[in-house]
């Protein structure tokens, strides 16, 4: 018992089992209320924008002004800030380890909450409506810069911090053997973080630094290669993060794991490797970069990234699959599906994260890669379409499921309204489907984003086609959706404060939550020599996971659809001969 | 279980060599920042650099 001789301050969690570091506790607590604080801020500036379209009264100026900051605060602030709680959470306790250098760590945390004063302060006084992407010649306050450069290296910090957790548990042998696979999954995260941190700095750096004089001017075309290696990389980290906390949710809801644990964690390998080229997506219609170097790094390296996606995306049910027919629930093709734990949010979510990420996230991000295609939708809703399926519907999502178990044990609370936390994520998820699919249209009929007034009053020539056909139905659409999603987002908000506030304090394990992972949870049966018959016949009786497999080639086939109609409605605008 | 005090159990399985690789976190590391900054930036860059400047009016 290694651990116990090396770290005998450890209590040991009576619900997991896993022996808590209480500084790497309280550590990880903070930073996810701060992060679900932000989430609420961020959820009532986008009702304002959103709601702005069906004539809310708020000045242009305004407009800009919460779009700014609700990039930011969702974008950087929420996940960020979530994700570093994960990172604690799974370099201490999931590790059974101590937390390393924790008044650093402290000391950290204040400085991010002093860079996000200082950037949102920046941004709400109308001194840095720059957007997040910040491109200059467009400039702001310094203030807003180094808010942002102190946001970014607290993170830098952290994922250090992170490293040296995970060593020191190796050195001290609190773990054997491999990483478990979620901890796998958050060190891919810290490690996609580096680089994008580091070239983001970058970035930011040059920005400071003529914002207070020291350089004369700043290359837009030098700063978007740079800024995209964290505008693209940092959605790279929510990736691996949300990929782990869906293995996470497996675990903790059905018992199970990947049905291939090294294919898993080859996936996220790939993801290390060749993720980041696809920051040239961004760059599609930027002038300077030759064609070579767009299609090489957005399609044929890509596609490796591509592939571990897909691999993550199908271990997923087939892992659900294996648990339950393990345990011999529901027979057939989909019986396993039907019969699952639907009540239960984390399930729920996982569930939805997973499909609606697969489905639209992944599918329109990949045929917005494609140089012909993206020339049709760039700077249109239908890229705010893409990126809110896939970080408000994928990572957001799979965030909140996990907080339903993360926050009662980080705070030692029960969770109150399980009855609201039940429907939570069915709410959200209807709200997010809504509002994405409304701006995945409008964005092929062609309506910009970031732009407040889309009949363009102030200019010498009036558009008018923005108010005709469809496109105020689409409109009307996306706020609908948007209403339904902030109810899901405070049905969470709410859940969240109220196991903060009045959840009852207990050293005794968990009531509240459906866990079947740890000592309280029913024994998985027993290893048998066969699994138990699938009730399917012919060669699908053979397969382990053969629902999953139906799955795929389902899949295959809305991707071909996907993109018969994506080139078909290219043909249509470029018509040929 | 038998066990030989800090050292791994001789009578173990030698960790397979693709689990070793995947198991380097610092390698990981290392490919994580040398492909894209080859790739994508080092390449980018000098893509960049190889434009031609405008003379001015
Ligand atoms: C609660 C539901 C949400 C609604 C209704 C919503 C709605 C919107 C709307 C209407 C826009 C402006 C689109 C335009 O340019 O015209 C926007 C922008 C954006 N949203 Fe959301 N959003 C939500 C949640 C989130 C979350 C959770 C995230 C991130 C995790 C996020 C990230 C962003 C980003 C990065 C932008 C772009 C800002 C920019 O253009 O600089 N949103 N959102
Ligand atoms: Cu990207």
């Amino acid at each position: 018992m290694a651990a116990t001789a090396n770290a005998p301050e450890l209590r040991t969690c009576a619900t997991t089992g896993f022996r808590v570091d209480e500084s790497g506790r309280r550590l990880a607590l903070a930073y996810a209320v701060a992060a679900v604080l932000m989430l609420a801020a961020g959820g009532v500036m986008a009702i304002f924008i959103a709601l702005q379209r069906q004539g809310l009264p708020i000045s242009d100026d305004w407009w800009y002004r919460l779009v700014a900051s609700h990039g930011a605060t969702m974008l950087l602030f929420w996940l960020l800030l979530f994700e570093v709680a994960a990172l604690y959470w799974g370099s201490t306790m999931l590790l059974n380890a101590r937390m390393r250098a924790p008044r650093v760590a402290w000391g950290v945390f204040g400085a991010m909450l002093l860079g996000i004063a200082l950037a949102q302060w920046a941004m709400f006084s109308g001194n840095a409506t720059v957007m997040f992407t910040a491109y200059p010649p467009l400039t702001a306050h310094p203030l807003y810069y180094l808010g942002i450069l102190l946001f970014a290296g607290g993170v830098l910090v952290a994922i250090c911090l992170f490293f040296a957790n995970v060593v020191m548990a190796r050195r001290e042998r609190t773990y054997e053997g491999s990483l478990p696979l979620v901890v796998y999954g958050f060190a891919a995260a810290a490690i996609i973080g580096v680089y994008s941190l580091l070239t983001g700095a970058a970035a930011y750096l040059l920005l400071f630094l003529q914002s207070v004089g020291v350089l004369t001017e700043v290359d837009p075309a030098l700063y978007r290669i740079l800024f995209w290696g964290i505008g693209h990389g940092a959605q790279q980290v929510n990736l691996a993060a949300m990929v782990a906390v869906w293995y996470a949710l497996i675990g903790l809801t059905l018992g199970g794991r990947p049905v291939n644990e090294g294919l898993s964690r080859f996936a996220f390998v790939l993801l290390i490797a060749f993720i980041h080229l696809g920051a040239v997506h961004h760059l599609m219609v930027d002038p300077g970069l030759g064609t070579s170097h767009r299609i090489m790094n957005t399609s044929y390296l890509l596609y490796l990234a591509v592939l571990a996606s897909l691999i993550h995306a199908f271990s997923v049910p087939a892992g659900i699959e294996a648990a339950q027919r393990e345990r011999g629930i529901g027979k057939g093709l989909f019986g396993w599906l039907v019969r699952a734990p639907w009540r239960e949010p984390g399930f729920s979510s996982l569930v939805l994260s997973v499909v609606y990420f697969g489905f639209v996230a992944g599918v329109s991000g990949v045929l917005m890669g494609t140089m012909q295609l993206n020339m049709l939708i760039h700077n249109t809703l239908f890229v705010v379409g893409h990126f809110h399926a896939t970080v408000v519907s994928g990572t957001t999502l799979a965030f909140m499921g996990i907080s339903y178990y993360l926050l009662p044990l980080l705070a030692r609370r029960e969770l109150v309204g399980t009855r609201i936390a039940r429907w939570q994520p069915y709410v959200f998820a209807g709200g997010v489907a809504l509002l994405t699919l409304a701006m995945l249209a409008a964005g092929q009929m062609g309506v910009p984003r970031r732009v407040a007034d889309l009949g363009y009053a102030d200019a010498p020539v009036g558009v008018t086609q923005f108010g005709e056909g469809a496109v105020p139905l689409m409109m009307t659409l996306v706020s609908v959706g948007a209403i339904l999603a902030v109810v899901g987002g405070v049905m969470y908000v709410w859940v969240m404060v109220r196991t903060l506030l009045v959840g009852e304090r207990t050293d005794a394990p968990l009531a509240n939550l459906a866990l079947r992972f740890g000592p309280t949870a029913a024994p998985p049966p027993a290893p048998a020599s066969e699994l138990p018959h699938n009730g399917l016949k012919g060669r699908w009786a053979r397969f382990e996971a053969p629902g999953t497999y139906a799955m795929v080639l389902f899949f295959l086939a809305w991707f071909v659809v996907l993109y018969v109609v994506a080139h078909f409605n290219l043909a249509q605008s470029w018509p040929v001969g | 279980m038998r066990s030989n005090g800090d050292f791994e159990d001789p009578g173990a399985e030698p960790t397979p060599w693709p689990q070793r690789v995947l198991d380097n976190l610092w390698l990981l590391l290392v490919v994580s920042i040398v492909v894209p900054g080859l790739l994508y930036l080092a390449w980018g860059l000098w893509e960049l650099a190889e434009l031609p400047r405008w003379a001015g009016a």
